[in-house]
């Protein structure tokens, strides 16, 4: 654990160097994009040294890392807050959309997954297969404006942006509306956060619910033509418990290392959700902070992003000792 | 004797279990969409605003919803330099001294908090007598201590529009005479000074004082807070994804007769689809006029979708460095500007807007509408060119202009198709908006780019705030991207800042026109028209073209639908 937490460490202290000296590549003056095409030069000068960007490099490295340990990212030019302030804002939302999503991708992707290995319908194993591909080569930003156009003009009243419906204001404990709602008792509020998270995760889940979907498919498959399965059905033992007891472990181990490694690029294909649905996350801060050239902000947001990274795979390490013995007794 | 395995779960249970949680879920959902409220429930709305919300204005709900194609970037009025998304939201909120109004056909400034003003001949010191009775939010009088505390505050954060005074006056010269009497004392005259107002927002002081720590000068606290007296309070601010505002009763202009909007949401929705489906399903009310021409061509004609169209007070130019080559010789740009296609420009990619005359738009007091105006002539173009200091040669080498969007790149095109049969070569290049910023603000115009296609929204309605770019001092900043030096000129925008007269300060801005137009400093293309899509049961708003003042809420009403 403890040679875990240093590992987590040292890849951070990694990315901060490499992110800070990337940000200062970017082209452009941060301050004068901050400010507008209406500042001043004295104005655009004030605002670079509010920023510390009229300090030496090694000087603004040490100034970023002693902020860091207080907890603080420096000013940020979109927000003219300080950035940790504003990620931590808005990181809940995109860790929210992109759990569900997420959840929804694996379950229904072992689901499906094991049924289409398991069918002697070639059929439907075809169609599943076909709808699988499909998943996989739709853009993420048609789906999500196909279902939204179709959604809203079927049901016009459906909520098809934000995070909750306007008339409510539940108050902030986690910054995960569903988890709020409910620690504010507001059934009405928690189907909303609900409801406006329906569409964006339906669109985010596309392609990692492909993904897992032809891995579990294809690792049943290899699975079922192995003696020991044979010998097991000719034993008279029922589909249903040879498919949970034997299969679905088996095919499920390596399903679980895809989806943590999913889990985080799904941060990168949050940006064109979270714009679309109005979904005002992490995702869209970062764009907007590379954008801007918000150095800052972009130093936040992609030291967040390999945090989530690296505590997303330990997670992820964590659960296969649960679910592979072998991996557990090797630890031991 | 129980055993390990009878007390686990089968999975055949387990299986019926996750069954009927799903099933009960299902139901619920469906329960939820089917009887939810369509109005809110009184112990749904809650309000972070000093005057709480009461019953009597939830009983009378009148909802508007206004999409935005940009996110705000502050809610702090004195922090936003440019943004209508902003300036729709402030004022609402906030009263200001002067606001825009359209006045003989021209959008001017014209008194609002102020009852009445005057300006000492020198032009140094500007006294304003406040209007009695008006009530911020908290309940407490506006008085002229607010103005005075509100203008240093303005001045010492340095942000939104502040930089105009830089020079002209300090951070404490501002004087509450007496309750209702404030007094400006400026180092050097400036006549634009009451247009210039039309940005600038009263706080609370009391209130704002008790929050000065909270972010410079209390921006971090209002930046999700208010400290207006405006005609609605701020109830509810979910960054980036919707700000709420209520109709506050005591405004002190009263309420006209009608079905007001007591309850105002604004969204950003950065995607023009999903505006789009928002405006047609009827849970957006009225966009900001910047969705594109093609999305109001395909609104156009759907059931409940008004389209108003109006002349909006903007400038397109393309900008020419009159510092780089060949664009320094005046006869090369007097070429280019005859060589334009200014038909094609403005029936095809402004559909139909009219073509510009000069660099102060049609519809702002003080433009000229005796000023030349050029159209597409090549024997015109060449005979200017045989003028030129270049050679043929020189003439010949590309002129590269940046392009870092579709639209530029449009322009550019039909610039590049309109110049060549005159020998000139334009040449797009692909960068990216901030490496442009940064060659401007580098103060070289070497490094400049040679040409630029910009568009100049109104902001605040003075002929200053088109003519100040081509000041010299105006050099390595964005708006100096003309690069002219002309000394005449500065003086006589110097002396234009020192004009108490109306008449001769009218006169000086005509001369400054003419000498902009005379030295052929941009090629002035065009004047569009602006659209905006609302229903049939919206009325009442006026159209004003400075940004963010159509949506001005107390002009409309809502008619229920």
């Amino acid at each position: 654990m403890v040679r875990k937490a240093l590992g987590i460490l040292l890849t951070l202290f990694a990315v901060s160097i490499i992110i800070f000296s990337l940000v200062r590549l970017i082209p452009g003056d941060p301050a004068a994009a901050a400010l507008g095409d209406q500042a001043s030069r004295e104005q655009i000068e004030q605002f670079r040294r509010e920023m510390g960007l009229d300090k030496p490099i090694p000087q603004q490295y040490l100034i970023f890392i002693s902020s860091l340990l207080r907890g603080k990212l420096g000013l940020s030019g979109i927000t003219f807050h300080d950035a940790m302030k504003d990620i931590l804002y808005y990181f809940p939302a995109t860790l929210e959309l992109t759990l569900v999503a997420m959840t929804l991708a694996f379950v229904l992707g072992v689901l499906i997954g094991v049924s289409a290995g398991l069918t002697e319908n070639k059929k439907l194993d075809g169609l599943l297969s076909f709808l699988s591909i499909g998943g996989l080569s739709l853009p993420t930003f048609l789906v999500a404006i196909t279902l939204q156009v179709i959604v809203g003009n079927l049901f016009p009243s459906f909520l098809i942006t934000g995070r909750i419906g306007s008339n409510f204001n539940i108050p902030r404990v986690t910054g995960l509306d569903l988890i709020d709602s409910l620690l504010a008792a507001n059934s009405a509020a928690f189907f909303s956060v609900l409801e406006c998270l329906i569409l964006p995760a339906s669109a985010l889940m596309l392609g990692p619910l492909a993904t897992i979907m032809r891995l579990v498919r294809a690792n049943t498959l290899r699975e079922k033509g192995k003696s020991y399965i044979a010998n097991l059905r000719a034993n008279g033992l029922p589909r249903s418990l040879l498919a949970w007891r034997y299969l679905l472990p088996n095919a499920v181990s390596p399903a679980l290392t895809l989806a943590g490694l999913q889990f985080a690029e799904l941060l990168g294909g949050s940006f064109v959700i979270e714009t679309i649905f109005v979904f005002p996350g992490v995702g869209w801060l970062g764009v907007q902070a590379m954008i801007a050239k918000d150095v800052n902000m972009i130093q936040g947001v992609a030291l967040m992003a390999a945090l989530y990274f690296v505590l997303t795979n330990t997670v992820v390490d964590f659960l296969h000792t649960r679910i592979d013995p072998r991996i557990r007794l090797k630890e031991q | 004797m129980t055993t390990k395995d009878d007390k686990k779960v089968s999975r055949r249970k387990f299986f019926k279990m996750g069954v009927g949680v799903v099933v009960v879920a299902a139901a619920g959902t469906a329960a939820y969409y089917l009887t939810r409220p369509g109005t809110p429930s009184t112990s749904a709305v809650t309000s972070t605003s000093a005057i709480p919300v009461t019953s009597s204005q939830l009983a009378q709900l009148v909802q508007f919803t206004s999409l935005s194609t940009e996110e705000y970037e502050s809610l702090d009025p004195h922090f936003s330099g440019g943004t209508g998304a902003d300036f729709s939201l402030a004022i609402n909120m906030y009263d200001r001294l002067f606001r825009p109004n359209i006045v003989n056909g021209q959008e001017q400034p014209v008194p609002d908090l102020v009852a009445d003003y005057n300006v000492t001949p020198d032009g140094l010191t500007w006294t304003m007598h406040l209007q009695q009775g008006v009530k911020f939010h908290d309940g407490t009088e506006l008085t002229a201590d607010d103005v005075a505390f509100s203008f240093d505050r303005y001045l010492n954060f340095g942000k939104g529009f502040s930089y105009l005074y830089q020079g002209y006056i300090d951070p404490g010269s501002t004087k509450a005479l007496d309750k209702y009497t404030v007094q400006f004392n400026f180092k050097l005259p400036y006549s634009p000074f009451p247009a210039s107002l039309c940005r600038f927002y009263v706080l609370n002081k009391a209130l704002v004082s008790q929050h000065m720590n909270e972010g410079q000068y209390a921006h971090d606290w209002l930046d999700s807070n208010e400290a207006g007296s405006g005609p609605y309070t701020l109830t509810t601010v979910k960054p980036r994804e919707e700000v709420v505002l209520t109709k506050y009763d005591g405004y002190w202009k009263g309420w006209q007769p009608g079905n007001r909007v007591t309850e105002y949401h604004w969204k950003p929705i950065i995607e023009i689809a999903t505006m789009k489906t928002l405006l047609l399903s009827g849970q957006g009310d009225m966009d900001d006029g910047w969705m594109g021409t093609d999305a109001y061509k395909s609104l156009n004609g759907q059931p409940n979708i008004v389209i108003e169209r109006n002349p909006w007070i903007q400038e397109r130019v393309l900008s020419l460095n009159n510092q780089k080559m060949p664009l320094d010789d005046i006869h090369v740009r007097k070429a280019v500007s005859w060589a334009m296609d200014y038909a094609t420009y403005n029936s095809m990619l402004e559909y139909n807007a009219r073509q510009a005359q000069g660099p102060i738009p049609i519809g702002l007091w003080g433009h000229d509408d005796t000023l030349f105006q050029y159209k597409q002539d090549y024997t015109q173009a060449k005979a200017e060119l045989a003028q030129s200091k270049y050679s043929a040669s020189e003439l010949a080498k590309p002129i590269v202009v940046p392009s870092f969007n579709d639209n530029i790149k449009a322009v550019f095109l039909l610039a590049q198709q309109s110049l060549a049969p005159i020998g000139l070569n334009l040449q797009l290049e692909d960068t990216t908006y901030t490496k442009m910023i940064a060659s401007i603000t580098s103060g070289d115009p070497q490094q400049a780019p040679a040409m630029l296609w910009w568009g100049n929204t109104v902001k605040y309605p003075s002929p200053d705030a088109y003519l100040s770019p081509f000041n010299s001092s105006s050099w390595g900043t964005w708006q100096g991207q003309a690069w002219y030096k002309n000394k005449t000129y500065d003086d006589l925008l110097t002396q234009s800042r020192a004009e108490t007269d109306q008449n001769k300060l009218l006169q000086d801005y005509s001369n400054l026109q003419k000498m902009l137009v005379d030295d052929a400093v941009m090629v002035w293309l065009s004047n569009p028209y602006g659209n905006i899509c609302s229903h049939t049961w919206i009325n009442g708003f006026k159209w004003l073209s400075c940004l963010g003042e159509f949506l001005y809420l107390p002009n409309f009403t809502v008619n229920p639908h």
